[in-house]
Parts: structure tokens; sequence; C-alpha cells
């Protein structure tokens, strides 16, 4: 019989942190804790739990983290306390087996740092061609009212490949409106505009108009 | 670069929560409480922003909570503008409270 989990627990149970080396488990959690680091290895080679140490204070937050977490959530998150929130489930039975949901994803989209990459390659190149073949993928445009993007930005712009900072885009596509949400006040205003779009174009709003056009057509 | 979370799907392990599902519970309990905003306007653009980094690297963890607190169904009813408020920031020290770190459960 596997004892309880203690209440507090998710950052130990990654595999080659600190953490996970130091804490004092029963020798069942830490069984089950290699269980899981040896799965991840077979199943999931690219994800090592030591991908987690970013989470430590003073570390660059991966992209593969904000990936996964995006992943995570794209699962519709159980509420904390239902018996889905439980276990580990496939999305399509947390999504469609009834349980209490804290998100709606026909009314959400949730893209993630990657996506902002190919978004910004579109706006520079005028061909949004993979753009559009991503949003297909991505966004149910017949109930979507909202797209959530994650910006890893260099300076003014979407980063191509490694960023110095991480903001949030809320686009919304019923009022063309985008939000950006920073955590430093280091930006002028139109430094936002110029990112945002509200003056240049730029990459966000130019998602917005281009599902706006999806959605008219 | 897809990651396949889904297939974890076939795990077992009786009560073992997805470390990020349930580090979204732990970030929820710490944030209970706490208020700021600060929210300047430019036409169609909204800008939400606080001073609030204690280092070059937390800037992450905050995009990522708040990526979870936009995603949740009572967002879209929400004052954008109030989102420091809802997420429940007042401190920059609360940058540190969604470290690892400052999370560790028997940490020696």
């Amino acid at each position: 019989m596997v004892p309880p989990l203690p209440p507090k627990q998710p950052l130990d149970q990654m595999g080659n942190s600190f953490h996970g080396e130091t804490h004092q488990w029963p020798s069942a959690w830490k069984a089950a804790f290699q269980e899981v680091r040896d799965l991840l290895r077979e199943q999931l080679p690219g994800v090592s739990l030591s991908q987690f140490d970013c989470l430590d204070r003073g570390e660059w937050l991966h992209d593969d983290i904000l990936h996964l977490f995006v992943d995570c959530l794209k699962r519709g998150i159980p509420e904390p306390q239902s018996d889905a929130a439980l276990g580990v489930s496939p999305p399509s039975q947390i999504r469609d087996g009834g349980n209490p949901l804290l998100l709606d994803l026909n009314e959400v989209c949730i893209l993630d740092p990657q996506h902002g990459k190919i978004i910004q390659l579109a706006f520079e190149t005028s061909d949004y061609t993979a753009c559009l073949k991503m949003l297909k993928q991505n966004v149910r445009f017949h109930t979507a009212k909202r797209i959530l993007l994650p910006l890893n930005t260099s300076g003014k712009r979407i980063a191509m490949e490694s960023g110095s900072h991480w903001m949030l885009a809320e686009l919304d596509l019923t009022s063309d409106e985008v939000a950006i949400y920073d955590w430093l006040t280091g930006l002028q205003m139109e430094d936002y505009n110029n990112l945002a779009g509200a003056s240049v174009s730029g990459a966000p709003a130019c998602l917005v108009h281009v599902c706006s056009f999806v959605l008219v057509v | 670069m897809s990651v396949p979370l889904c297939l974890l799907s076939d795990l077992t392990i009786p009560g073992l929560p997805e470390p990020l599902l349930a580090l979204l519970v732990v970030m929820h309990e710490r944030c209970d409480g706490m208020v700021a905003c600060h929210c300047p306007c430019a036409g169609r653009v909204l800008v939400v922003r606080q001073a609030a980094q204690l280092n070059g690297c937390d800037c992450g963890v905050w995009t990522l909570y708040a990526l979870y607190w936009r995603c949740l169904k009572r967002a879209i009813k929400q004052d954008k503008r109030h989102l420091f408020a809802d997420m429940g920031m007042k401190d920059p020290n609360d940058a540190l409270m969604f470290r690892s770190s400052s999370l560790a459960v028997g940490r020696p």
C-alpha cells in the first residue's frame, strides 16, 4: 500500500533536482519516483526531470517548461480536489469525462512560445502559410474568443532564438485588443505598442487580424 | 518541438499528480490574500505591468502563473487591469515564492 502523499510535494518529484536527491521520502515513494523517471526517460527522451531544476530561484525558465505547462493546461485542468486531479489521465478523459474543469478550452486558446516564433516569422516574411496551419491545429475558431500567447522577447520583439525576457500576450478576438502582461517597468509604452502592433502591426496584433480573417472566411 | 505529455496517460501510480498540476495548487495557496495593481493603457493595447522582479529570471515564472490565471473560466469576466490584484501580488518578494527553493518541504 502506497502511503499518502505529503500535502506539498510537486517539486520534490523532480528527479535530479536538489530536492529530489535530498528529501527524506518513504521508500515506496522513492520507488514510485524512480518509476516516473524511468518512464520519462523511455517515452519522452527529450524531457528530463532535471529540466525542472530551472524552477529554482535565480534560474532562467526554459522554453521546455513553459511548453510542458501549456501542454498541461490544454488538458483542461481539473479542479484541484476532484477525482480527475488525483492521477494522470488522458486529456480526453479529463475534458469529456464530466469532470469539473477550471478552463473552458472552447473559449480560450493557449499557444506556446514556439508558436510565438512562428507568428513572428510570418510577420517578418509576410508568409502566413505555416502560421495558418498552426492556427488551424490549435484554435477552435467557431468558439474561441481569446488567445493566450507567452512571449519570449529579446529587446522589443519576439525572440527567434533565446530571448531575455518573458511576458504574456492576451489577444481578444472579439474586440481586436491586445493585452500585454509584463513584470518589469523597463519598456516604454511605444515599445509595447510596437510589440503588440498598435502602431506598426507587430506580431501579436497581426495574429488577431489573421484570426479575424479566418473567422470571416 | 511538441512534447507529447499525453504519453504519460498510462501512468498508474496511485495518487501521483502531475508535477505541474500540483504546482498550480501550491502557487494558488501561496498567493492567497495579496494585492497590487499598476496598469497603464494605450489605445487598443493594454499593458499590465509591475516592477516586481527581483532578479533577471523571475519573469518566466510570473508569466507561467499569469498564463494559468488568465486561462481560468472566470478570466473573461474579469477586468484585465486587475490581474495583479487577482493573482494576489503585493510585493516584489512574492516573485521568489514561485521558485522551488522556497517551496521545498523537509529540505535539510
